[in-house]
């Protein structure tokens, strides 16, 4: 059937075709003739001639690049979604590379905590020898039964908290450097001394 | 589309990395390798405990009869001492004896490192000093007086 209608419309274009070319075609069919012709797969020689003389070419080409403009942008939208989506991905994975990095970093103004509560302690004791600190934790599976747990754990970071320990912790440590440099600038002295008893 | 996308990833990661690099490797020494250690002694002081030092930050660590530490330490003061902007250094017996260092401030910040190895002087112990602050390198200085 579909076969039977394609011919008949093949019949009627070439009829057309014949009309036009003889000059006895009304308005109506020229433009019957020049739909038929946009719309025909057919590439036989006597279509091509029709679709050269009656312009029919240069309509298709403007249909055709419109269609194709709509399909540019359409592509243009999809790329520029895919470019937005590129960013947020490299934004997102710096974003991660950096916590990461902060986390990990040992950041010499943190101090690591313990898993113990600290008691005060001396600063005497401090002078290389260990802090033992100690706590007192209620184990939570078992409070039931009162049952308590002792835990001893070694040094933790000092933190001196009056005005005078921390001047006498920085006098302390401090006063080694001053010594130690002292140290240094008689050595420095000395060479000196031996260089120009030299010349 | 690929290209934009790993230009974006490299970019990304060098933005990490570069600000990854202005950390300290003695930063490694602080973070609690010590805290089991009897013979070691590890203090942080900040805030306004400090003022009077013109400093927001110390914090030290001390290592008594250990000097096999020195081999772990020295190269981190070592590798943040290439960016110092000035030094006063000492070796003694081989190794670093005596450093003190003026890092490269962060922005207002001043930093400083001190460095002591009194086993390469007849001593016994290993003290590393980090400051922070607005203290001129005078004023640090001065605290060794």
């Amino acid at each position: 059937m579909n076969t039977d209608k394609h011919t008949t419309e093949y019949n009627e274009l070439l009829r057309l075709i014949d009309r036009y070319f003889d000059g006895a075609t009304s308005l109506d069919e020229e433009r019957r003739l020049r739909a038929m012709l946009a719309v025909c797969d057919s590439d036989d020689d006597i279509i091509e001639e029709a679709r050269a003389v009656t312009g029919v070419f240069a309509a298709a080409r403007r249909q055709s690049s419109v269609a194709n403009a709509g399909r540019t942008s359409a592509a243009r939208r999809l790329r520029r979604r895919h470019l937005l989506v590129a960013v947020s991905v490299a934004a997102s994975v710096a974003i991660m590379i950096g916590a990461a990095l902060s986390l990990s970093n040992i950041s010499i103004g943190n101090a690591q905590s313990g898993t113990t509560i600290a008691l005060a302690s001396e600063i005497s004791s401090r002078q290389g020898n260990h802090d033992t600190v100690a706590c007192l934790m209620k184990d939570g599976k078992t409070a039931s039964h009162g049952r308590r747990m002792m835990v001893m754990a070694a040094s933790v970071v000092n933190m001196p908290d009056t005005p005078d320990d921390v001047a006498a912790l920085i006098s302390s440590e401090m006063g080694l450097m001053a010594e130690a440099q002292r140290n240094v600038y008689d050595s420095v002295a000395d060479d000196f001394v031996s260089i120009s008893a030299i010349f | 589309m690929k290209r934009i996308l790993t230009i974006l990833m490299l970019w990304a990661i060098g933005t990490s990395a570069a600000l990854a690099q202005d950390r300290l490797h003695v930063g490694a020494v602080f973070d609690g390798r010590y805290h089991d250690e009897p013979r070691a002694s590890e203090t942080q002081i900040s805030g306004g405990k400090l003022e009077r030092y013109l400093l927001t930050l110390y914090r030290s660590l001390t290592l008594t009869d250990m000097p096999e530490a020195a081999s772990e330490i020295e190269p981190l003061v070592t590798r943040d001492a290439a960016k110092a902007i000035d030094r006063e250094v000492a070796y003694r017996d081989g190794g670093l004896y005596y450093g003190f260092y003026q890092l490269k401030p962060q922005g207002q910040k001043q930093r400083y490192l001190f460095y002591l190895n009194q086993n390469r002087n007849g001593g016994n112990k290993i003290i590393l000093i980090y400051l922070e602050g607005n203290a001129s390198r005078e004023k640090i200085k001065e605290m060794l007086k």
